[in-house]
């Protein structure tokens, strides 16, 4: 099986961090790319599909973020998905927030290319058996 | 037999006059005696005028022959207040019952007399509760016809007792329930006893000039012998129903809060164990460089913690924060205010100054007003553009007829447009994390603000922002 690219937005970079270097030994991990928020990310997937590159197979998303929360980026993702269909149709996201909000839960299930939605673990062991089992 | 007619004639707890033919008291009991005041012997043979009011004396014969012409048992004076009159001159008011007796004499008529002061005297009793009654009293007929209503229905309905008396109870009921409401009254009416009107349902009102009147209202009948009368206790609700939309509204704010404080609070904690795992992996491999970065990382996250607690302490006790008035030293405050955010100016590069051209002392909460400036300069300072040339916080007051003004303006980052209505909301931030505040800041600027009676309005662009508050004098 092939290592799976990673795209984690989240405007805690110390989170980011962590994230990063918990899955840096992970083998079915090829690489991480970041941004801070949803608009950011749209940007750089945008950018990559315009440019023929092909985006990150696993996408983390936060919900609360300034400039664009991880629902905005959704709404704006969704439409990408319109216009690149056969590109995207690979790529899952995973919401990866800190919110036990059961409104936000459903929310983010309503949307059809969310595929899992994780509370952030308490432990950085937890978080590399959750993406683990994602890739 | 006579004397057994006696008996009773004489026992009778009613007062009994028997008048004869030629409208003089032929009999009377002793009852009767105790109601006048007179001694029998004053009054037999005497015209039964003596008993009657000076006013209506004159009428009295004709009435009399007008009966004896057409002799049946009735009450006397239907719909009209009768009075007698005792040996004292004192009037009072009674009720007459009147037979006709044919004798070989001629016709004799017994009157049966009560004294009805108690329930005249009841009657007033009960329009006085209904006029002193803290609420709107109305009451209705078994039709829904208003009989009466009390002064706090003219106030709360805006009509005049004159618009209201004999019009049917519709006219109060909102237009959308009118063609409704008979049916209400009348299964009530068949079935009547006293509860609370629409159990369960938002009741309303409507008011001459249309508008709805949120109300309560309680229902009870009254069986009289003209029928069930309702009487309808009415409360106007408008300022509970205001209490409760704010309290509901105060529960949801709180409900954020706790769901954000929460959040808020354990994301840090959460990233601070993950830090504190990679540092024990990383002294375990002699990493020590990666372990001292993240023990700052974790030393940064601490002093964060610190900043939310601390702005969620000044928070709660902005709700009821006590302070008497006192002179808003405005110099000493920049001076102190510089000391404080030092190490932010500093790095930051940052220069905060005042322009204070106000002449009257500002006598204000002083506290309150600090955490305001201190808030929005501090903002000011964080939210700082890198990239110019050079950086400002500028707070100047002026005064001018009606208002005491505070501006606290700077060259920053601007707050983005489309966010301009989230600017005074809970747990709101617009930049991106490296320099995150709690997000309570403005939210505790605008807290303050309401307290001290002032205003508080802002422009931003990606110039910068600048803060205007008034305060008025009063």
């Amino acid at each position: 099986m092939d290592a799976k690219s990673l795209l984690v937005v989240d405007d805690d970079e110390v989170y980011v961090y962590l994230v990063q270097r918990s899955l840096r030994n992970v083998d079915a991990i090829s690489s991480i790319e970041t941004a801070t928020n949803g608009d950011e990310a749209l940007k750089l997937i945008e950018h990559q599909l315009g440019e023929g590159q092909s985006p990150a197979d696993l996408i983390l998303l936060d919900i609360n973020m300034p400039v664009k929360d991880g629902f905005e980026f959704l709404d704006g993702y969704n439409a990408l998905c319109e216009q690149y269909r056969d590109t995207l149709d690979s790529t899952v996201v995973v919401m990866l927030t800190s919110s036990h909000n059961e409104n936000d839960r459903a929310r983010a299930a309503a949307f059809g290319v969310v595929g899992s939605y994780i509370t952030k673990p308490d432990s950085t062991k937890e978080l590399v058996d959750a993406i683990s089992t994602l890739v | 037999m006579n004397d057994i007619f006696e008996e009773i004639f004489e026992n009778s707890p009613v007062a009994l006059i028997l008048v004869n033919p030629d409208g003089m008291v032929h009999l009377m009991n002793s009852a009767a005696e105790q109601l006048f005041g007179y001694d029998r012997s004053e009054l037999i043979n005497r015209p039964i005028e003596v008993l009657v009011p000076r006013k209506t004396v004159g009428h009295h014969p004709k009435l009399v022959q007008d009966y004896v012409k057409n002799p049946k048992p009735r009450l006397m004076g239907r719909g009209r207040e009768l009075f007698g009159i005792k040996k004292g001159g004192q009037e009072f008011p009674l009720e007459v019952g009147l037979s006709p007796i044919k004798t070989e004499d001629g016709l004799f008529v017994m009157s049966s007399i009560i004294d009805i002061t108690d329930r005249i005297r009841a009657e007033e009793k009960f329009r006085d509760a209904f006029a002193a009654a803290p609420n709107g009293m109305l009451m209705v007929d078994s039709k829904g016809m208003i009989v009466l209503v009390n002064r706090q229905i003219e106030e709360m309905f805006l009509y005049h007792r004159k618009d209201l008396i004999g019009q049917q109870i519709e006219m109060l009921v909102p237009d959308a329930l009118r063609a409704h409401h008979p049916k209400f009254v009348e299964s009530y009416v068949a079935n009547p006893e006293p509860r609370a009107m629409g159990v369960g349902r938002e009741l309303y009102g409507q008011r001459k000039d249309k508008s709805m009147l949120p109300v309560e209202v309680g229902i009870r009948p009254v069986v009289t012998e003209d029928g069930v009368l309702v009487i309808s206790s009415v409360v106007d609700i408008t300022e509970r129903v205001k209490t409760q939309a704010e309290l509901q509204e105060k529960h949801e704010e709180l409900e954020q809060f706790a769901y954000r404080t929460s959040h808020d609070l354990r994301s840090p904690l959460q990233t601070i164990s993950g830090l504190c795992e990679f540092i024990r992996d990383d002294i375990k491999e002699g990493q020590l460089d990666e372990a001292s970065e993240n023990a700052e990382k974790i030393i940064s996250l601490t002093a964060k913690l610190r900043d939310l607690i601390g702005d969620i302490l000044a928070l709660t006790k902005a709700e009821k924060m006590e302070e008497a008035l006192s002179e808003f030293d405005f110099d000493r405050f920049l001076s102190d205010t510089r000391e404080k955010l030092a190490h932010d100016i500093e790095e930051a590069d940052v220069v905060v100054s005042g322009v204070f051209r106000h002449e009257d002392p500002l006598l204000i909460q002083t506290t309150r007003l600090q955490q305001v400036l201190e808030n929005l300069i501090s903002n000011g300072i964080k939210y700082a553009h890198s990239e110019r040339d050079s950086r400002f916080v500028v707070i100047t007051t002026h005064q001018n007829e009606t208002h005491f003004c505070i501006s606290v303006r700077d060259n920053g980052l601007g707050i983005p447009e489309s966010r301009h209505d989230q600017v005074f909301g809970m747990f709101q931030r617009f930049h991106k994390s490296e320099k995150l505040g709690s997000g309570l800041g403005l939210y505790l600027v605008k807290k303050h603000i309401t307290k001290l009676n002032a205003s508080i309005d802002f422009e931003s662009s990606p110039d910068g922002t600048e803060f205007l508050i008034k305060l008025p004098y009063s």
